[in-house]
């Protein structure tokens, strides 16, 4: 398969961007199409199936819930939708968890679009989309297939509606094109590199010394947010190279103060679909029931968040940890709030600053732990570095340094890259606007892209994301 | 026509890009920090071959140049030894390296003239020579000799290049940072004295495969190893009719015309695999330019593999003796004109 990270996968996107807008307006929904398809196709024949299945399944509940007469039935045609489509996820994730079997590419994320678009048939009829063309290459639109984010179906919608009359717009191209070099660099420069360093401790945990093993946990979140990040604002570029804006999935993560903050920063295409399509609904079912109702939806979201990356006991704990966090975030800032119509009394500088660098360093410490959950392939694995942190095994002598030459120094450096990327990259913009003159945006571009060709591990390739 | 302002920056940055690409070629480097970036790997033979010719003082008068079978076929002081009976004395070097690929034995020769003299040159030759270019060659190569090579659109070409400028950048640094690449920029007499020289004895560990040279397999078994050459698709035949004659002929080409201007002499020694009466394909090419030893008898006796192509010890000194035999010969006739 083409890879978002292969040059090759690069020459052919020119070439389908070069032929979109080429193409008269009324076909460009069915070139979208047909690109979408053959990409997946690319990977699985058999699996494309199953998407197109689970799409015409998506199409026709939403049209039925449409033309329905009664309440009872669209509820029983959404049932139906959701129920179904989350069918597809449950069986194929129990599959892969307990049985080995191969997850279809992108099923979370595609199963995820279709059912938000079947819940918001159901709010409201008139988000009914009956252009069967439009509607398939909804799900199935290419740059987020692997790993989202999740887009909701009406900007889609509306996006491949303007692209039938819309002329190329360089401002989009530009800024797609300048997402795509960052989001390359992010994952190939800096998330690869950590990944690797990461496997070295990987290889034999218990060699290491505890000191490097808490930094190597740390290094699981900066691992994975580079990954992420660099794979989203990849996806977000040729998404945009295509004419269609893709919703944001993190915020500068690493500036939260607390968890619940950093759950509004962090993967968001999912948290507001969650909090959309299940956090809310379920707490306005269990209000009634005031603070233990709340906690037990908070659980049931978080246990969910956990799961969905797949069914594995470590993936569920990791899930819970989080819930145990936000709980407790959530209970902390309720107890320190003033009460009702008082105001909180000014708060000194220094201590607002320094309340808010513990808060951050905090936040990211409780995000960490639970990463050694969702970084470990088995429960036990992820015991046994617990246990040698706690010191309730022995460490080994062993240093990130001893991986190899430059070892420490490259983990120093990648982490630092990716906290100041996982803060906003501040003054990143500053700084290309001041060297503008002397350096323009394209030579900007192009030491990035000679960065990529020159500084990119051999290992590079896979996305974390891609399995889920 | 006019080109949208987003297409004019994207395509300036690309080309942005191939200019400090191409800048990035011409950066100097250290000859023996880049025998250092095989380490590690298969090709690690290399860099000790670069340290044989340019730090270890003992002259050479033999070279043996070829893939894994040589490597494993053919005992440098093993032939020393054998010639040393003789009455002959004569420094032997193996520079032979696993895979396939006769632009690297041309730069292991090229490397060796800047500082010995050797008087003949052994290559190793079979029945299926490789097309492609070894895939050691772009970490060893000098930046030159990848960008121009002696014929156009060899198959490894652009595979090669594209690696130059990142492979430049890295020799940068470990000019600068030596310890930080793990690329000594001083020769290591004890890393040198521990490397394996010698690999037709003992046992070695090779891409995570435990060799043992003084095994022997039952001939069942080697049958069943046994890989029966595909045919070339039209394809491939018609690349290698038009496009070029592939890197086995340009190199050999090349690694003739190399012997010659040193006057050196060559010993082309067929290397067998069990089983396989394979013939050479260029034999009259081979005979005009050296002497060719051919071993194809080897190939019915199980008794001498380690693998269906590779010999094990007793195959490699029986092939080691053969070699030293036809050597004492051309070492003793008058140094070529």
């Amino acid at each position: 398969m083409l890879n978002f990270t292969s040059p090759l996968f690069f020459v052919a996107l020119a070439l389908v961007a070069c032929g979109l807008y080429i193409l008269p307006g009324r076909w460009r929904a069915a070139y979208l199409l047909v690109l979408s398809y053959g990409f997946y196709a690319m990977v699985s024949v058999r699996f494309l199936a199953l998407m197109v299945a689970g799409s015409l399944l998506a199409y026709g509940i939403g049209i039925g819930i449409a033309n329905a007469r009664s309440d009872s039935a669209r509820v029983r045609l959404m049932l139906l939708g959701v129920g179904g489509l989350l069918g597809g996820i449950v069986v194929f994730k129990i599959g892969g968890a307990w049985h080995g079997w191969l997850l279809p590419l992108g099923l979370s994320y595609y199963s995820f679009k279709l059912i938000s678009y079947v819940i918001e048939v159901y709010w409201d009829e008139d988000s009914v989309e009956r252009d069967l063309t439009l509607f398939l290459s909804y799900p199935a639109f290419f740059p987020q297939i692997i790993s989202g984010p999740i887009q909701r179906s009406e900007p889609y919608f509306q996006q491949v509606r303007a692209l039938a009359a819309r002329r190329l717009d360089s401002a989009q191209i530009e800024e797609g094109f300048r997402l795509i070099v960052t989001g390359l660099m992010l994952k190939l420069l800096v998330g690869d590199r950590l990944a690797t360093l990461i496997a070295g401790v990987d290889a034999a945990p218990d060699s290491f010394g505890r000191i490097d093993l808490v930094v190597t946990i740390a290094g699981y979140t900066l691992q994975l947010y580079a990954d992420f990040a660099g794979y989203t604002n990849i996806a977000l570029g040729i998404g945009k190279m295509l004419g269609i804006d893709g919703p944001p999935n993190f915020n500068a993560p690493f500036l939260a103060t607390n968890i619940q903050e950093m759950w509004r920063r962090w993967h968001m295409s999912l948290t507001t679909w969650l909090t959309d399509y299940l956090f809310i609904p379920l707490t306005m079912t269990m209000r009634r029931y005031g603070l233990a109702g709340l906690l037990l939806c908070i659980t049931i979201n978080m246990a969910l968040i956990g799961v969905w990356h797949g069914f594995t006991l470590n993936y569920l704990i990791f899930g819970l940890m989080h819930a145990v966090y936000f709980s407790l975030t959530m209970l902390y800032l309720r107890y320190i709030s003033p009460p009702r119509g008082k105001k909180a009394p000014p708060e000194p500088r220094l201590r607002r600053i320094a309340r808010t660098a513990f808060g951050m360093v905090l936040t990211f410490a409780l995000m960490s732990s639970t990463q050694i959950f969702f970084h470990s392939a088995r429960f036990d694995q992820a015991i046994g570095i617990l246990r040698q942190v706690f010191g309730l095994i022995p460490s080994g002598a062993r240093s990130i340094g001893d991986i190899g030459p430059g070892a420490a120094e490259t983990f120093v450096i990648c982490a630092l890259i990716t906290v100041w990327a996982g803060c906003g990259a501040p003054g990143a913009r500053r700084l290309s606007d001041r060297i503008a003159p002397v350096a323009p945006r394209w030579l900007q571009y192009g030491v990035g892209l000679f960065l990529l060709a020159t500084l990119t591990p051999d290992s590079a390739g896979s996305f974390v994301y891609g399995q889920f | 026509m006019i080109i949208p302002r987003s297409i004019g920056t994207i395509l300036a940055s690309l080309a942005a890009a191939l200019l400090l690409s191409t800048l990035a070629c011409l950066l100097p480097d250290n000859p023996y920090q880049r025998f250092q970036l095989v380490d590690g790997t298969l090709f690690e033979p290399l860099r000790r071959g670069y340290e044989r010719i340019h730090f270890d003082p003992a002259p050479i008068d033999v070279a043996i140049i070829g893939p894994s079978k040589t490597l494993l076929g053919l005992s440098a002081p093993g032939i020393e030894h054998t010639l040393n009976q003789a009455g002959q004395t004569a420094h032997v070097a193996n520079f032979s390296v696993p895979a396939s690929g006769r632009n690297v034995e041309w730069l292991m020769l090229h490397e060796a003239y800047k500082t010995k003299s050797p008087r003949v040159i052994v290559v190793g030759v079979y029945d299926s020579p490789s097309f492609y270019g070894h895939p050691s060659f772009r970490f060893v190569a000098p930046a030159r000799d990848l960008a121009i090579q002696p014929a156009p659109l060899l198959h490894n070409y652009f595979k090669d290049l594209a690696y130059l400028p990142a492979r430049q950048v890295l020799l940068t640094f470990a000019r600068v940072a030596p310890g930080l690449t793990g690329l000594r920029d001083h020769f290591d007499p004890a890393t040198y004295a521990n490397t394996r020289a010698d690999f037709t004895t003992g046992s070695f560990v090779m891409e995570g495969k435990t060799i043992n040279m003084a095994l022997t397999v039952p001939a069942a078994v080697l049958a069943g190893q046994t890989v029966v050459e595909q045919k070339a698709t039209l394809l491939e035949r018609l690349t290698r009719r038009f496009v070029n004659r592939g890197d086995e002929a340009v190199y050999m080409d090349q690694i003739v015309r190399e012997a010659d201007a040193h006057h050196s002499r060559i010993l082309f020694v067929f290397m067998p695999v069990y089983n396989r009466k394979g013939e050479l394909a260029d034999r009259a090419w081979l005979m005009a330019h050296g002497t060719l030893l051919d071993n194809a008898d080897i190939s019915d006796h199980a008794e001498y593999f380690e693998n269906w192509e590779h010999l094990n010890h007793t195959g490699a000194t029986i092939l080691s003796d053969r070699v030293a035999k036809a050597l004492a010969k051309l070492l003793s006739e008058p140094a070529k004109s």
